[in-house]
């Protein structure tokens, strides 16, 4: 009776103890969101090489298949291609930003280039640990520059933004996850609202007003307000719009320009 | 020596969950390795031993993941609770219980995760979305845990015979 009384009571006490210190995590992160967890660089410190490991070791083998076991021209003159799409679309949406901005201001500005601070090449190391969050690890940290709100970009639009730097590593929250937002405006119509996360594949453009006028595929670009990411950044194009019948806004979702999904290398916009 | 081999163990599950293991998405949902380890390390550990490596198991996930810190941990730490508690109680042996069990780890740990986000982060998302990969999930451990445990099994047997009677022994 004492002993089974005495168990019911430690079982209490270590449930306790699990339920306080889940709460003491949440506290923690909560009060200071921003800033690197001592334990989390750690953990990210001891786990990160076996990551770079496990990551050169999987593109090895994939190499070899992808490559010179099966079709050995034909996947190069593929991802070749491809990679010479990404780049002219890139130019592409370079060039009509560079028109409009030209046509808006005329002469009066001299011409710029796009994005005058400073980038790192970084690569993708990880990806998060559990699947209800997007979130990747690339190989740079702070020892190279990167620090917490930098941006992270593809040449095909916006990745995301550095949560958080560790030494030789970071954690980048990606444009869809549903911490994040990106205020951000149409190319063409110049209307603005904030491109929020779903946690899914697409994001949400919150925000624009009912009375404009927004198409499947009109381009997205970062508006520059908000301090992480410069204006002019392809954000996505707009995959589906509704206008509700009552409601202030329209809902409009939109696809990131970057290919989430095949993330390889990414450009860190470094601070000047 | 037990306790370094688990660590050393624990770190290449983690960079296995964060590196290829998106290869094998199915449907939207990804298999959880740290739920199945929790979930063997409550049934197999000596004493409460589960528990502990259930919260550190969860702590490790959310350190390396972009959602708040104390989620996982708290479910982790709750799926080892159970089964170091209830392990003399149930029979976790074969095929179907085994499968049963690590359902129903995974849909715990989904709904804790859900209620958390929802109460904690209230307006950022609702989580709706998320239900259908909940089952999907549960399906999906469910079976992996089976190969994954019959390896860890393995594991065990060679780890006790080369150094028997160690602290986090198993029984």
């Amino acid at each position: 009776m004492y002993k089974r009384l005495a168990k019911g009571k430690k079982n209490i006490v270590i449930l306790s103890s699990i339920l306080l210190l889940s709460l003491v995590l949440m506290t923690i992160n909560i009060k200071s969101p921003k800033g690197a967890f001592f334990l989390e660089s750690v953990i990210a410190w001891t786990v990160s090489p076996i990551q770079k490991l496990f990551t050169r070791a999987v593109d090895a083998i994939s190499d070899i298949f992808s490559h010179y076991v099966f079709l050995v021209n034909v996947t190069k003159e593929n991802d070749a291609l491809h990679r010479e799409i990404d780049s002219l679309r890139a130019r592409n949406n370079e060039l009509i930003e560079r028109m409009y901005w030209q046509g808006r201001v005329g002469d009066l500005l001299n011409y710029r280039e796009n994005y005058p601070k400073k980038t790192l090449v970084a690569s993708i190391i990880g990806r998060d640990a559990t699947q209800w969050s997007k979130m990747v690890f690339i190989d740079k940290g702070t020892r190279q520059g990167v620090r917490e709100n930098q941006a992270v970009v593809t040449d095909a639009g916006v990745v995301g933004h550095v949560m958080m730097a560790m030494g030789h590593s970071a954690k980048v929250l990606l444009i869809v996850a549903s911490r994040s937002a990106v205020d951000a405006l149409f190319q063409e119509s110049r209307v603005s609202g904030v491109v929020a996360g779903t946690g899914q594949n697409w994001c949400d453009m919150k925000y624009v007003p009912y009375s404009a006028k927004v198409e499947v595929g009109d381009v997205v670009l970062s508006s520059g307000l908000g301090g992480v990411f410069p204006k002019g950044l392809v954000v996505g194009r707009v995959t589906h719009v509704k206008k509700k019948k009552q409601g202030l806004f329209q809902e409009i979702a939109v696809a990131p320009g970057a290919d989430l999904a095949r993330l390889e290398e990414v450009l860190v916009l470094l601070d000047d | 020596m037990h306790y370094a081999i688990l660590f050393l163990f624990l770190a290449t599950v983690f960079s296995i969950q964060t590196t290829f293991l998106k290869l094998f998405s199915f449907g939207g949902a990804l298999p959880d390795l740290g739920l199945v380890v929790a979930v063997y390390c409550g049934i197999y550990c000596r004493g409460n031993a589960g528990i502990g490596i259930g919260c550190f198991i969860g702590f490790v996930q959310d350190c390396l993941s972009g959602r708040m810190l104390g989620v996982n941990t708290l479910s982790k730490g709750l799926i080892g609770f159970f089964f170091a508690t209830l392990k003399n109680k149930i029979v976790v042996e074969g095929f179907i219980p085994l499968c049963f069990f690590l359902a129903l780890a995974s849909l715990l740990d989904g709904v804790i995760f859900y209620l958390a986000w929802n109460l904690l982060l209230k307006g950022e998302s609702s989580g709706g979305y998320l239900f259908p990969y909940f089952l999907v999930n549960a399906v999906y451990n469910a079976l992996l845990g089976q190969p994954l445990f019959f390896l860890m099994n393995r594991g065990r047997k060679w780890l006790d015979a080369k150094f028997p009677n160690q602290v986090l022994g198993f029984p």
